[in-house]
């Protein structure tokens, strides 16, 4: 297994300084054009990179809108990259844009559409994207599924791997009162971060906090090519992000 | 409206969430929805809701 780190613009020195202990870096798509482009060439030189996305809405009976998927494409051609993802969320309806991943209602209408949308993502970007599993406050209305039996039809479905979010994962089932499992599908890449507590005992995976140790042991129970760190703020002394890869390491 | 459409709604627009809170069932009718989808509805956990679309808010207005 590799074991890499999301890139951050906060990060990028001390990323780029730690390559030896870093197999590979995960870039936002949506910040590619944001970030600085020397650094992103000597990222493209040294290490390989994963392209993720955020803004696709991909599980969703509306269809994927072409200019964000080109988008994409253009970011994935550019960074030369092994692979990329996108999550399993829709993110707008009707022109009402809503701003960040929400989860949709797990059931076959949203399968049928999320099938229609990676057939056109494969088709344009010319590769399938890793479908990752997300965290939410909301058990979504109208779902058919649980969540493992979800995660499992969508690989399935469209034959992609899943990139796995073991936060995520974690956060859901504490929400919702569920023992966390791992899928029996192809896990891809995995991804480890961290949340915080907030009201009623519920867990809102914000990237803003250390990885806690129950990530650690769901960890232990999967194998994938590729490992990610995510974090997105609050950031630590650098030493401390790459001591959570290297406890990631000893718990895979 | 659709049921994602109904559901960009309620994390998005505020009056909208705040009617819906009040009463779940006739404003999911009155949106067009059915009686299943209505019920089912309204067995939402509205702290989440709140709590959903304050997180949201707060990504929209990273951007």
């Amino acid at each position: 297994m590799r074991f890499g780190i999301g890139w951050r613009p906060e990060l990028g020195a001390a990323i780029l300084s730690s390559l030896d202990r870093i197999d590979a870096v995960e870039l936002l798509a949506e910040e590619h054009a944001a970030s600085d482009r020397r650094a992103l060439r000597f990222l493209r030189r040294n290490v390989p990179i994963t392209v993720h996305g955020t803004s696709l809405g991909l599980a969703s009976t509306e269809p994927v809108d072409r200019k964000r998927l080109d988008a994409i494409a253009r970011v994935v051609e550019w960074t030369e990259a092994e692979s990329w993802s996108e999550h399993l969320a829709f993110v707008r309806a009707g022109g009402m844009e809503i701003g960040h991943l929400a989860a949709p209602p797990r059931n076959d209408a949203t399968l049928e559409g999320l099938m229609r949308n990676v057939d056109e993502a494969r088709r344009v970007v010319g590769t399938a994207p890793l479908l990752e599993n997300v965290a939410t406050l909301i058990d979504p209305p109208f779902s058919t599924y649980d969540e493992i039996s979800w995660l499992e039809a969508v690989a399935r479905a469209t034959g992609c791997e899943l990139l796995l979010d073991l936060h995520n994962l974690y956060a859901n089932a504490t929400n919702f009162g569920f023992q966390p499992a791992i899928p029996r599908v192809p896990i891809g890449a995995i991804h480890i971060a961290g949340g915080k507590r907030i009201e009623g005992n519920r867990v809102l995976d914000d990237h803003l906090h250390a990885v806690p140790d129950a990530v650690f042991a769901l960890l232990a129970e999967v194998t994938a090519d590729l490992v990610i760190l995510e974090r997105d703020g609050r950031y630590p002394p650098f030493a401390e992000l790459l001591g959570e890869l290297d406890r990631a390491r000893a718990a895979a | 409206m659709t049921r994602e459409q109904f559901l960009a709604a309620l994390y998005t627009d505020e009056a909208f969430r705040a009617r819906f809170i009040d009463d779940p069932r006739s404003t999911a009718l009155a949106a067009g929805l059915t009686e299943d989808d209505a019920r089912e509805l309204a067995g939402m956990d509205m702290e989440a809701l709140r709590l959903a679309a304050r997180s949201f808010e707060k990504k929209r207005a990273r951007r």
